[in-house]
């Protein structure tokens, strides 16, 4: 396989993965601005646009921080690089170009969504459709995955595409927990709205009912983080993610019968986090552990780059 | 005098290779043509046969209009059109490969030397080169017209990267797939091989120096926004083989190398589907970000072969093109099965004094042109046009070349609810390495435009199918 049909299909899967949890994202915070609920603290969209990650960037354009605002930049803006509809537009592109490499049902869900949203016309807009919108990229990318995972072949492609998956992933929790974390420590917090902010971390992640499942129905941020960061049937929890991400490294390694870098770096990674208790990580500092992780996460990027994207173009790289 | 129709008699009889398809034709009544030109658009939309055409950051897929009449060639007919193809194509070989090395063409005094040497389709970078195989043109595609029931004559022959062989196996594809009754009637030549020659014919003209068991081989395009892509990445899926951009390629040590996910893998063959131009920053356009720097250095080792070979165009030149019957008898000694357009060059003052006169009935092309660009048909322009126009010869007369307005053969052609006449063109693909080769189809492509000549696609010309019958069924009842 060339090293850019690798890089392509990934990046597909972490700008597919991007669009979702911004659209999650959004949905929570037009849910509290429909219910008005907390009082005090009353900018969600300023967490928002924190935990995407855009918030510089944003702030160049607008001053201030509204539901319009936020909306319009994270949903439409195509100056954005991270927009949901750039999102989208990038996934496409980044399979389009290599499109004989994954199935015709895989194509056509994202091709499909493409035309869509290119006739979206953003001036007919208004605020009331946004839930139908958010609703629908959900779907789209929900079916995007059911057709990678019932035709694609379980070879280096799916490798590819699921490493773009579980790296996207792992970065978004670790941003989600970390400024709900950074929120909820800050002194204008009530208790009755830090449970509601957990809540709504919950429901960012789709994991609202499930977490009452296994926790109870009581909030409690010890519970969230073990959820979020330890549980290993959870989906979007880094344990998940690392171990995902290693299985898919091996499977790599196996196929081309050849260690990598990437290789030594998710093994490292798993080493690494295996051991540490919730309790440690409240003793560090919650938001410590979270930076800590999310280099970790950025050097495996950076590993499985060199490892699988270079091609043997910098000699010294080249593990064959 | 009328255009040769390709399915009709004078007295509107049927000719009896299209008998099974005119019956055809008539089973269709109502709207049921309609149905089914519309849902061989919808297949055609469905595979993605789409070209691109890339503007203000927007891309546009566009269809290349398809159209369900087939163009159908008796077995003697093809025949002919292959003797006559495969001997100009090997004449075409011998000639390139003659003009960078001894040039005994040119001092036999057949071709004027300042016609090679002042070209600029002439590349002195490959010259004293020999590829393998001594072979330059792998792929050529030579446009034919018919204009009477026994005169086929070569139009163009295109050397460099001739394109529209998708296009030929996709329009089969769609017949197959849509009336598969006619494929059981008739007895069809099957295309379907044309990629299995295309590998084998590029595998057999790998270096010398390829220590490969299996020749790596790479399809090299500029990229997905080429109005092409489309056909670049089906022949590399049919091929099982990589499509690659420029910057998947690097040349170390005169070896290039393709960057995989298991690191790097050495190419030996090359079937590029660039121009000369843009194939290496370092020899040709410093500009060119779609090559690979220092390409032709390692291709000049004899450590990969470029299909075409760089330089190829030179044959195809449209100056060049009046002396590819010269060539076949000197290179030969054989006479030329098909024949050439005849060709007036508006550099010589005589020719020049002939086209002024006579430019109401001529076709005026640019030696360089291409694409149904830059060129004018005296019967269908104005008066005003053709005075601009001969205002551009006489400013540079050696740029331009003139032909008979030639009465293109026709072909019932689904317009607007029914069928129309309208004239065709034809594009066979030719394979030449350690053998060669036709492909038993081709491209035939229509102007859809009442009366127009001008079949490009880029121009708004279609498609169809095109059957090579086999010896038994040429007169079947």
């Amino acid at each position: 396989m060339l090293s850019r049909t690798a890089e392509n299909l990934y990046w597909a899967c972490r700008y597919i993965e991007r669009a979702e949890m911004l659209a999650r994202l959004i949905d929570v915070g037009y849910r509290i601005a429909i219910t008005k609920k907390t009082s005090k603290y009353n900018n969600e969209w300023d967490s928002i646009l924190s935990s995407s990650g855009v918030k510089e960037d944003f702030l160049e354009k607008y001053s201030e921080i509204n539901q319009r605002n936020v909306e319009k930049y994270l949903c439409f803006d195509k100056n954005n690089m991270s927009s949901i509809v750039n999102c989208i537009i990038h996934t496409r592109e980044n399979l389009r170009v290599i499109r004989t490499s994954i199935t015709r049902e895989v194509w056509d869900v994202i091709n499909s969504a493409f035309q869509e949203i290119e006739n979206f016309k953003p001036s007919n807009y208004r605020s009331s459709k946004l839930p139908n919108f958010l609703r629908w990229i959900i779907q789209r990318t929900s079916m995007l995955k059911g057709a990678i995972v019932s035709t694609q072949l379980t070879d280096d492609i799916y490798d590819f595409m699921n490493l773009g998956y579980y790296i996207e992933r792992a970065d978004n929790t670790i941003r989600i927990l970390d400024v709900k974390y950074y929120i909820l420590l800050s002194k204008d917090n009530k208790n009755i709205e830090n449970n509601y902010q957990w809540e709504t971390l919950l429901r960012s992640i789709a994991a609202y009912i499930q977490y009452r499942r296994i926790y109870g129905v009581n909030v409690d941020p010890r519970k969230i983080c073990h959820f979020l960061i330890f549980n290993k049937s959870n989906p979007r929890s880094l344990l998940y993610c690392a171990e995902n991400i290693n299985n898919h490294v091996n499977n790599l390694c196996k196929y081309y019968n050849q260690k990598s870098l990437a290789y030594s770096s998710t093994s490292k990674l798993l080493a690494k986090y295996s051991d540490v208790t919730i309790d440690e990580i409240f003793k560090t500092g919650t938001h410590e552990f979270l930076l800590d992780y999310m280099k970790d996460i950025d050097s495996l990027n950076l590993s499985i780059s060199s490892s699988y994207f270079d091609g043997g173009y910098n000699a010294s790289k080249n593990y064959t | 005098m009328p255009a040769y129709n390709e399915m009709l008699n004078n007295n509107d009889s049927v000719r009896r290779p299209y008998g099974k398809v005119a019956k055809w034709i008539d089973s269709m009544h109502g709207n049921i043509f309609e149905e089914k030109h519309n849902e061989a658009k919808d297949l055609l939309k469905r595979i993605g046969i789409t070209f691109s055409i890339y503007k203000q950051n927007d891309l546009n897929e566009r269809l290349i209009p398809f159209d369900m009449v087939p163009r159908i060639f008796t077995s003697k007919e093809w025949d002919i059109l292959e003797k006559g193809v495969i001997q100009r194509t090997k004449a075409i070989n011998l000639f390139i490969n003659d003009i960078y090395n001894s040039g005994e063409i040119l001092k036999d005094k057949i071709i004027p030397p300042e016609l090679i040497y002042k070209n600029k389709a002439y590349e002195p970078s490959m010259v004293g080169f020999t590829p393998p195989k001594k072979i330059f043109s792998h792929i050529t595609g030579s446009d034919i017209v018919r204009t009477s029931n026994n005169s086929f004559m070569i139009l163009e022959d295109n050397c460099r990267t001739p394109s529209g062989v998708s296009y030929m196996m996709q329009n089969r594809e769609i017949m197959m797939r849509m009336f598969p009754s006619l494929f059981l009637e008739n007895s069809i030549s099957p295309i379907d091989d044309y990629p299995i020659f295309l590998r084998n014919m590029l595998s057999s003209v790998a270096p010398k120096k390829c220590n490969n068991n299996e020749p790596v081989i790479v399809i090299l395009t500029p990229g997905s926004y080429n109005s092409a892509y489309y056909e670049h990445s089906f022949l590399a899926d049919l091929m099982g083989i990589e499509l690659v951009e420029g910057r998947d390629l690097f040349v170390e040590k005169d070896i290039v190398y393709m960057r995989t996910v298991r690191g790097r893998q050495k190419v030996d063959v090359l079937y590029r589907r660039i121009d000369d131009q843009y194939l290496d920053p370092l020899f040709f356009d410093r500009n060119s970000i779609i090559g690979v720097p220092g390409i032709m250095s390692a291709y000049r080792n004899g450590n990969i072969t470029i299909c075409n070979a760089p330089g190829s165009g030179i044959a195809d030149d449209k100056a060049i093109y009046t002396y590819v019957p010269d060539m076949i008898k000197f290179y030969l000694g054989e006479k030329p099965i098909l024949k050439n357009v005849k060709t007036w060059k508006c550099g010589n003052s005589q020719d020049l004094k002939f086209v002024k006169e006579n430019i109401k009935d001529l076709v005026i092309k640019e030696v360089h042109g291409s694409g149904g660009y830059g060129m004018l048909i005296g019967q269908y322009s104005t008066k005003n046009q053709i005075n601009l126009f001969l205002k551009k010869i006489l400013k540079n007369p050696e740029n331009f070349i003139a032909q008979p307005t030639l009465s293109l053969s026709t072909c019932p052609t689904y317009i607007k609810n029914s069928l129309e006449q309208r004239h065709v063109d034809f594009r066979p693909f030719c394979l030449q390495g350690d053998s060669i080769k036709l492909c038993k189809g081709g491209l035939t492509r229509v102007a859809l435009k009442e009366n127009s000549l001008i079949v490009n696609s880029s121009q708004g010309g279609g498609v169809k199918d095109t059957w090579i019958l086999q010896p038994k069924d040429n007169y079947a009842k």
